[in-house]
């Protein structure tokens, strides 16, 4: 796997890379901003982009423009977030402009390479990364009456991996059951909650995640 | 023409008296002087025929028509000077002419008594000369003058005076009728303004706005009262603004009272504040000094608002401040001190060490985590990214009581006021004890917040509210405790930065 680093901050992208490098990605380009990031975006034609989304100049969100940009102007690369924030505006905004084949990993994820490689090679695959963090934050957030109270164990556990963005088939690896029993379960789940299911891995993670946050 | 001259007399006493009384003292005693002066000199020949009054009459001619001109206008220099010409050629020509040797007047002119020693035609030329300065000097007053008209015909006066034939009757009577018509104005006006400052002094005892009383009582509706505050010795409008005390195109009238510097007035400047400034250092200085109260205490509620607003943004920069530090500083740190950890673990080969390294890799997590928690919320840092709805959701992502984000304006807001929302629902969320309800709307000119089921919110809360002019109150309603907020719009204040 060939990627491209972009992070302002020195010893974080020392420590982006030491991480790659150890599980042998190969890195082709180091950027600490956005413009330089993507002119190695173009010249080198990475598998895929890891990027913070704080960069110069404005510190503000030049990362999450820069993941649409290279989503759109080259689909064939991947786009794994590593940011700071906990914010799932941030990842809505994300898998919303980017598609399919996008990631948000926290930035402590990189104390856990295991992590980081995974998320890394689904993007690569075309799935879809949301960090487990942030969907146990939506998970258990404080409600008044809970939502998913109709879910069975089973179902919760599915619609957890769900919001991290799995595909039917890692759901049904990680959770040592068949895939065709996951399909079932996903669809119990999105009939009581009543969501829409789409096939487009990008937008069920939306659904699930706007669910989670809406609801009250 | 005789008549017409005692008639003009008469009226030039009566105005003389009627001018004295509003204290016009210059045109009051250029009319009476002018007024006594005329009777003798018109009648001179009639009431007594002997040539000794003649005499006399004829050495006070020449400065009648300069007194009137002193009277008329400010005492300016040419008209001094005229004055003063006057008053030692016409008495020095009576001491040495006899125009009973002037060829030009052989048949009718007496011997003048009091001549002692008569020169001579030439030397008379020659005082004659000195008295034209006279009239040249009222001319030329006249020329760069204001008072055109007035000091016209003065000048034709003056020169009737002192040019041949006898028409000093006719200069006096122009005179005396020029200084009348004067004085009966300025009287008038003198009544005028008496009659407008006992207005004044009426309208000042109710007046909220003593700029515009005082402009309608001077009838110069630009007028400015500046106020002058010695301790910080500066002026100040009404509104409490600092001011220069000057203004291009207005003058300026100074007010003082017994400690000095009072008020300074800002006019046109043709404006006579003489009466104004009489009557505000009189009757109406109870009202100026309201005026200066009310305008240092505008000026301290000012200050106040000033410095209100320097806390809240200081403490504002403060929270971003400590957010990016802890960002960019402790919590890089940390990443680089658990890779670290990591990567002596990884390549560890005792089992005791690498249970060691492992829980010091986990301390690090925890509080990686906890500085995370810390930093968000100190300041909203993805707000302007995500907008308030998002943001206001991942306030309640980590709140401990259930926050319900029931509406928020499809559109964006100021980012002032979207932050001052931000800080709202995040202070009352983090002392709250029940869930909370939050509906923000947005009006025609003001956004209004309603939290349901929030307590009462906090000073800093109150004076952020204030500094961009809106406001916080906290009401119930039914058991319900709810708090509410507006904010303007357009608070035309970078408050937040």
């Amino acid at each position: 796997v060939r990627v491209v680093v972009a992070e302002d901050q020195l010893l974080t992208r020392e420590g982006i890379l030491h991480v790659l490098r150890a599980a042998d990605v190969e890195v082709v380009g180091e950027a600490a901003d956005a413009a330089r990031l993507m002119a190695l975006v173009a010249t080198e034609r990475p598998d895929a982009a890891v990027l913070d989304i704080r960069m110069p100049p404005t510190h503000t969100d030049e990362g999450l423009v820069a993941a649409a940009r290279i989503r759109r102007d080259h689909p064939d690369v991947a786009v794994l977030i590593v940011s700071q924030y906990v914010e799932a505006g941030f990842v809505l905004r994300l898998l919303e402009e980017g598609g399919g084949g996008v990631g948000y990993l926290l930035k402590d994820r990189i104390l856990d390479p295991a992590t980081v490689i995974g998320s890394l090679q689904r993007v690569v695959a075309g799935e879809c990364v949301v960090d487990p963090y942030i969907v146990s934050r939506l998970l258990s957030r404080e409600r008044r009456t809970d939502p998913l109270a109709v879910l069975s164990a089973r179902e919760r556990e599915v619609l957890e991996n769900v919001a991290e963005g799995l595909t039917n088939a890692e759901i049904a690896r990680r959770l040592y059951i068949a895939e065709r029993t996951v399909e079932l379960h996903t669809k119990q789940v999105f009939a009581k909650l009543g969501l829409a299911e789409d096939q487009r891995t990008n937008r069920r993670v939306m659904a699930v995640l706007t669910y989670l946050r809406a609801a009250t | 023409m005789d008549v017409i001259c005692l008639a003009a007399a008469a009226a030039l006493l009566v105005v003389g008296a009627a001018a004295a009384v509003v204290q016009r003292w210059r045109p009051a005693v250029a009319a009476l002087v002018l007024g006594l002066c005329l009777p003798p000199v018109v009648l001179a020949s009639a009431l007594d025929p002997a040539a000794a009054t003649l005499s006399v009459a004829t050495a006070a001619l020449p400065v009648l028509v300069p007194i009137a001109a002193w009277g008329c206008t400010k005492p300016r220099p040419s008209v001094v000077l005229a004055l003063v010409a006057g008053l030692v050629a016409g008495p020095l020509r009576g001491l040495v002419y006899d125009p009973y040797y002037d060829l030009s007047c052989l048949t009718r002119c007496p011997h003048n008594p009091y001549a002692v020693h008569p020169l001579g035609p030439g030397v008379s030329s020659a005082l004659l000369t000195v008295g034209l300065a006279a009239p040249v000097a009222v001319t030329w007053a006249a020329v760069t003058g204001r008072d055109r008209l007035t000091l016209g015909l003065l000048a034709l006066a003056a020169w009737l005076a002192v040019a041949p034939g006898d028409r000093e009757v006719l200069a006096v009577t122009l005179a005396g009728l020029v200084l009348l018509v004067r004085v009966g104005v300025d009287v008038a006006r003198g009544f005028d303004d008496r009659a407008r400052v006992a207005e004044l002094a009426d309208a000042l005892r109710s007046a909220d706005d003593l700029d515009a009383t005082l402009g309608r009582a001077a009838g110069d509706p630009r007028l400015v009262v500046t106020y002058w505050l010695d301790d910080e010795k500066t002026f100040v409008l009404s509104d409490g603004s600092l001011t220069t005390g000057t203004r291009a195109g207005l003058s300026a009238t100074d007010i003082r009272g017994p400690d000095g510097l009072v008020a300074r007035f800002l006019h046109a400047p043709g404006t006579d504040t003489r009466a104004l400034a009489d009557a505000v250092a009189g009757s109406a200085r109870i009202a100026l000094e309201n005026g200066r109260l009310r305008a240092r205490v505008q000026r301290q509620a000012r200050r106040l608002q000033a410095s209100r607003l320097r806390i809240v943004t200081d403490a504002d920069a403060e929270r971003r401040r400590l957010e990016r530090d802890l960002h960019d500083g402790a919590q890089q740190h940390l990443l680089a001190l658990g890779l670290e950890l990591r990567r002596v673990a990884d390549s560890a080969h005792d089992p005791d060490e690498q249970a060691v390294l492992d829980a010091s890799l986990a301390t690090t997590q925890q509080v990686l985590d906890g500085l995370r928690e810390i930093s968000h919320g100190f300041y909203p840092s993805t707000l302007d990214q995500v907008g308030l709805g998002s943001a206001l959701e991942s306030v309640a992502d980590r709140s401990p009581v259930p926050i319900s984000i029931r509406a928020v304006p499809e559109t964006r807001l100021p980012v002032d006021v979207e932050r001052a929302i931000y800080l709202l629902v995040f202070r009352l969320a983090s002392v709250a004890d029940g869930p909370l309800e939050v509906r923000i709307s947005r009006g025609a000119a003001d956004a209004e917040v309603r939290v349901r089921g929030a307590g009462v919110p906090d000073g800093v809360l109150l004076d952020t509210f204030a500094v961009l002019g809106g406001s916080v109150v906290s009401h119930s309603d039914g058991s319900v405790p709810v708090v509410r907020a507006t904010l303007p719009l357009a608070s035309g204040l970078a408050v937040l930065p």
